[in-house]
């Protein structure tokens, strides 16, 4: 035997097909509190943690069809932490009947050379975006209850202005396809969390107008 | 019973005219006031007519006061019962009345004066006037002595009520209050009517899946009129049946195997301790259940390592006991011990004279080590950073973008497992102790070079250290050649010697023996060589080695050959760890007498060349030691300036 | 993650690629190397496909190493690399509208693991489209990160059992700003081996694999000059033995001013000794050139 067969593994390793199973909401400032107080109860026996990210949207442009759109994202807070390169698909039209918005999702984490990468690789920076708020964990559920800011100056991430006096409050699932049971999950958490906010499934490329 | 402060009643006059009624709207509506001739009426139904004048009465008979009340009934019953027609209704019946009496009277009179049918007796007033205020004051008094025991009695009903009442209000609030203080310690919830509780360490990191719930219970139907007892509490806790009792990790070493019928089924149990004052009895009982539940954690890990974990001799599991071979013929046990009740205690109790054998270190360590992985596994949960990024252990997430290699990675993914380290630190522990056991039997054995240990204090849980000194007595100061320093590690011992060299041994008790007796063997000559220095004499020849004569089984004989000051005499001294020491004096020739003669060496000059050699009988010589011995021998042999 | 040097090994005389990494074991074996396994290395091309502007677009590399099993790097030639999870192959994945996997460049490294002390040696074979292209070695010293400081230790390591191959500082080395005494790193060793695997691709091992070229039978011509440029098209393979079976390469003939600017090479199957396909190929053509 001279060479050795090639390709006797799929070199393609990582988690194929993993879905985002989302819900949204915003509260008010002004409930904030009472909100985080509910969660702190009703959420694992975690120290509640804050952090502050950066979030930088880039888009490829291909001849035709629509752009494809990356999100990089990196922690202000734990500037040593890797980035975050994500990739959202379009929402499955599939069962209305589901309670939550469920979308593939690619989650890629990354050295600190993304950006230049990016850049290198035909990715242009649409906008960015600096985030900061309280992030809650309950099982395989994520809450995070956080402000958006715009960055009035580019790639300063100093010099940022509230986007308004609300709250995002996004509750996030991530799980293998065909997974159902999670959004059921979902739904039943989100009842507890009622009267201060009504989590729903929002999608955004209706929201684009 | 009037302990009350006075009251206060303030007067005012009522208005002049009398008020008839008060409207709803307030308006009060009076009655007209009385006409003359109305007021005259009112003013004439006052008069008393019953009330005659005192001299009218005095005169008459002596029973006034029955006729008196006699007539007020009868008066009073027209009075009410005929309502008045007219004003003077009231007056004309009075007078009426009067008049009737008055014909009454006047008939009595006119009979009594017959004395036909009637006398007059006088009436011994002073009799009945003396005895009945008596009788009428005891039964007054008793009547309100009476009065008063039952109004103190009422009193006393009404405050041990209030008392009783009191008790069960506090009960109720102490329930409440002790329901607070476990609510500060222990971790609770309520599911319908009842309120559970959560002993585990899952909070805390524990992946065991033992529920580990209890039950609060209110303990407040207890008997008042009996005493309560002491260690009363209203709160009371129930916890799950299999983890009551108490319980404990034995770990133990054992040297031979025991038969195989006794594993399995150590039980030695320790009486429960008394509970400290203060605590809560409830608290005791839950923390002896919460450290039932981590003996019973770290004893389902242990076996499921032991099961898992494939060596070279397989480790077995039976019944509460694992059991382990860390050396050949040596034996490690942990077992958990669990007693449930004082039945079990008891019959447990024969066999208590039994050698404790508990390592004590290990069972402390396993708890801490227990205590650690509950914390790894908290720690390692971490929320990620940026917030987009999935959950999952936080320094895995480096590994892609740091592109950790295998090492770094297996390093993240698993440490050790709790039974493999408690078995090293088990070895650790049988090693330190059969090299200090080595070194004392030695020292006790082995009069003439002596050897000290100095242990260190601070050891590591897989490492310790220890100095040894061999030295002859009476010549510490000169004789330092030997200075080893040992470091027992989990599997060999690595001996340092002074001079830097390196020597590795096994975990055989025999090698540290030997290497100690070969060790003693070279100090000797060593000492020589030094005795020498200080003697004046001079080192002819030395070899730590020496490959002549009769082979030795554990190292090699040691040798050293010193010349007196003058050159006349030289010592030869041989000494091997098992054939001990040899030590031979070479004569001047000018000594010998039967010196056989030579053809080559006839010349006087030869003379002075050293001669044939002696050998000393060493043991015949005098001196306590070896090196005072050859002290003496030097000296001997140098001559007197 | 120590210092690391990737160096290509010709085949030896007469030998055959196998035969030489058998005699590089061999060698490794006698200094008292230890075998601790195997290792490969993967390079996967990547062409965008957008690029309405006209200049030719960067070529951007996907590669994965054994060494480092949770990580995906992506490099550009000379450009920023990014080191990933492998969670990057499923992007490239969702992005093969916009990039597209050339296939046919496939390369990849296989071979076995030695340790001798503080190194670590690993030859392997650079096979691509299935054959065996050439031999790499790559010695890495585990206990530093700095180059500058044990590039004569490596040196006179690598002498030892390479003879007179010892490769040149690597240029990823020198190339960097801060000079020879950064730190380095994982991206090094895969722009090292990129290197050698671009090399590779470009050149040809005498006595290897690609031995003979087809030209159409009036224009048979020795000493023609050419690229590979194009994938491998399995032919013949069968189910049984996919490995088996004769593969042709689409070359590009250099500076020729009439004719056909392009050739067919033959390739023999991975598990046909040379004289085999030699043979077989002259049943099957006409006209042979040394290529």
């Amino acid at each position: 035997m001279e060479a050795p067969p090639v390709t006797v593994m799929p070199i393609t390793s990582g988690t194929i097909n993993m879905m985002e199973y989302l819900l949204q909401g915003s509260v008010l400032d002004l409930a904030l509190e009472s909100l985080l107080h509910r969660l702190r109860g009703l959420c694992d026996n975690m120290e509640p943690e804050t952090f502050t990210d950066h979030e930088l949207v880039y888009l490829l442009k291909g001849q035709q069809g629509n752009p494809f759109i990356l999100r990089a994202r990196r922690s202000l807070s734990h500037p040593t932490a890797p980035w975050h390169l994500r990739y959202l698909g379009q929402p499955e039209v599939g069962d209305k009947s589901r309670h939550a918005l469920v979308r593939n999702c690619v989650d890629v984490a990354a050295s600190h050379s993304l950006p230049d990468f990016l850049n290198e690789m035909g990715f242009r920076m649409d906008h960015e975006f600096v985030t900061s708020g309280h992030i809650f964990r309950k099982g395989a559920m994520k809450v995070v209850v956080c402000s958006v800011s715009r960055v009035l100056v580019p790639g300063n991430t100093e010099n940022t202005e509230r986007m308004s006096l609300s709250h995002l409050v996004e509750l996030s699932v991530l799980a293998p396809a065909g997974q159902d049971t999670m959004s059921e999950d979902m739904r039943s958490f989100a009842e507890q969390l009622k009267p201060l906010i009504h989590l729903e499934k929002i999608d955004p490329s209706k929201q684009r107008h | 019973m009037s302990g009350g402060p006075a009251v206060r009643i303030s007067i005012e006059s009522s208005c002049e005219k009398q008020v008839q009624e008060v409207d709803f709207h307030g308006t009060e509506t009076y009655v007209p006031p009385l006409s003359m001739s109305q007021n005259l009426t009112k003013l004439a139904q006052r008069i008393d007519f019953s009330q005659g004048s005192d001299s009218e009465e005095d005169g008459g008979e002596g029973e006034p006061g029955d006729r008196e009340w006699g007539k007020q009934e009868e008066e009073e019953g027209t009075v009410k019962f005929q309502p008045s027609l007219w004003p003077w209704d009231s007056v004309r019946n009075n007078l009426r009345s009067a008049l009737t009496e008055m014909c009454v009277l006047h008939d009595v009179l006119s009979v009594v004066k017959e004395k036909k049918y009637m006398a007059l007796d006088p009436v011994s007033q002073d009799l009945t006037a003396g005895k009945t205020p008596q009788v009428f004051q005891l039964i007054s008094k008793k009547k309100s002595l009476a009065t008063a025991a039952q109004l103190l009695l009422k009193g006393a009903e009404k405050l041990s009520k209030s008392v009783a009442e009191n008790q069960e209000n506090r009960r109720q609030r102490d329930f409440n209050a002790e329901l607070l203080r476990l609510r500060s310690q222990w971790k609770l919830r309520k599911v319908g009517d009842k309120i559970l509780g959560d002993l585990s360490y899952r909070s805390a990191g524990s992946l065991f899946p033992h529920p580990g719930t209890f039950e609060v219970i209110k303990n407040t139907d207890i008997d008042l009129e009996k005493k309560v007892p002491e260690d009363y509490c209203p709160l009371d806790v129930q916890i799950p049946s299999d983890l009551e009792g108490s319980a404990y990790i034995k770990v133990s070493i054992q040297k031979q195997a025991p038969d195989i019928g006794d594993l399995g089924t150590v039980n030695l149990f320790r009486r429960p301790q008394k509970s400290k004052g203060g605590t809560q009895p409830w608290h005791v009982k839950l923390e002896a259940a919460q450290n039932v539940l981590l003996c019973k954690e770290i004893f389902a890990q242990l076996s499921r390592e032991a099961v898992q974990i494939k060596s070279q001799i397989p480790h077995i599991v039976v019944k509460n006991q694992i059991i382990s071979q860390p050396f050949p013929g040596l034996q490690l046990s942990i077992s958990l011990c669990h007693s449930t009740g004082e039945k079990k205690s008891s019959r447990a109790s024969p066999e208590k004279p039994k050698p404790d054998d508990h390592l004590y270190v290990l069972e402390h360590n396993l708890h801490q080590m227990m205590r650690e992985f509950h914390k790894q596994q908290l720690s390692s949960v971490v929320m990620p950073h940026p917030a987009s990024a999935p959950f999952g252990h936080k320094r895995l997430r480096l590994a892609g973008p740091m592109a950790y290699d295998k090492a770094e990675i297996s390093n993240l993914q698993q440490s050790e497992g709790l039974l493999e380290k408690i078995i090293k630190q088990a070895k650790h522990i049988f090693l330190r102790s059969r090299t200090a056991r080595t070194i004392d039997s030695l020292a006790s054995r082995i009069e003439d070079p002596q050897i000290q240990a100095h242990w260190s204090n601070i050891n590591d849980v897989f490492e310790s250290s220890v100095k040894v000194l061999i030295t002859s007595h009476g010549y510490e100061q000169i004789c330092k050649s030997i200075q080893l320093q040992l470091n027992i590690g989990v599997e060999q011992i690595r001996v340092v010697h002074r001079d830097g060299r390196v020597i590795t041994l096994s975990h055989q008790e025999q090698e540290l023996q030997d290497f100690l007796l070969s060790q003693m063997s070279q100090h000797q000559v060593h000492a020589v060589q030094q005795l020498a220095k200080v003697m004046g004499w001079h080192v002819l020849s030395f070899s730590n080695h020496v490959g002549l004569g009769p082979v030795e089984s554990i190292g090699n004989a040691s040798a050293i050959t010193v010349a007196s000051p003058n050159g006349e005499y030289a010592i030869s001294v041989r000494n091997g760890p098992e054939s001990g020491c040899k030590v031979v004096v070479q004569f001047p020739r000018s000594q010998i007498k039967d010196l056989p003669k030579s053809d080559v060496v006839q010349d006087t000059k030869w003379n002075q060349l050293r001669g044939p050699h002696k050998e000393v009988n060493w043991s015949k010589m005098e001196g306590r030691n070896f090196v005072y011995k050859m002290e003496l021998l030097m000296a001997a042999l140098t001559p007197c300036p | 993650m120590g210092v690391t040097c990737v160096c290509q090994v010709p085949v030896a005389e007469g030998k055959s690629v196998q035969q030489t990494v058998d005699i590089l074991h061999k060698k490794l074996e006698q200094l008292g190397a230890l075998k601790q396994g195997s290792f490969w290395v993967d390079c996967e091309t990547y062409q965008s496909t957008g690029n309405a502007g006209g200049q030719p677009s960067k070529l951007l590399y996907v590669m994965h190493n054994s060494e480092v099993p949770l990580s995906c790097m992506a490099l550009f030639e000379g450009g920023p690399c990014l080191t990933a999870d492998t969670n990057f192959d499923v992007l490239m994945v969702k992005l093969k509208s916009h990039f597209q996997n050339a296939k046919g460049h496939k390369v990849e490294c296989r071979g076995s693991r030695y340790r001798y002390c503080d190194f670590l040696i690993k030859v392997g074979t650079v096979t691509m489209s299935s054959s065996a292209r050439g031999i790499s070695v790559e010695v890495e010293y585990c206990p530093c990160v700095v180059p500058g400081d044990c590039w004569n230790l490596m040196r006179e390591f690598i002498q030892s059992f390479l003879g007179s191959n010892v490769p040149e500082l690597p240029t990823v080395f020198a190339a960097k700003p801060e000079g020879l005494f950064a730190p380095a790193d994982c991206v090094d060793t895969m722009t090292q081996y990129l290197e050698l695997f671009n090399k590779l691709r470009k050149s040809q091992i005498p006595g290897s694999n690609i031995n003979f070229s087809y030209l159409t039978p009036n224009r048979a011509t020795g000493g023609l000059s050419g690229r590979l440029v194009e994938a491998t098209v399995p032919f013949a393979r069968s189910k049984k033995n996919p490995s088996f079976g004769l593969l042709f390469h689409v070359a590009t003939v250099g500076g020729r001013k009439d004719g056909p600017s392009c050739c067919l090479l033959f390739s023999r199957g991975a598990n046909e000794s040379p004289a085999a396909a030699q043979s077989r190929s002259n049943e099957s053509s006409g006209v042979w050139a040394r290529f």
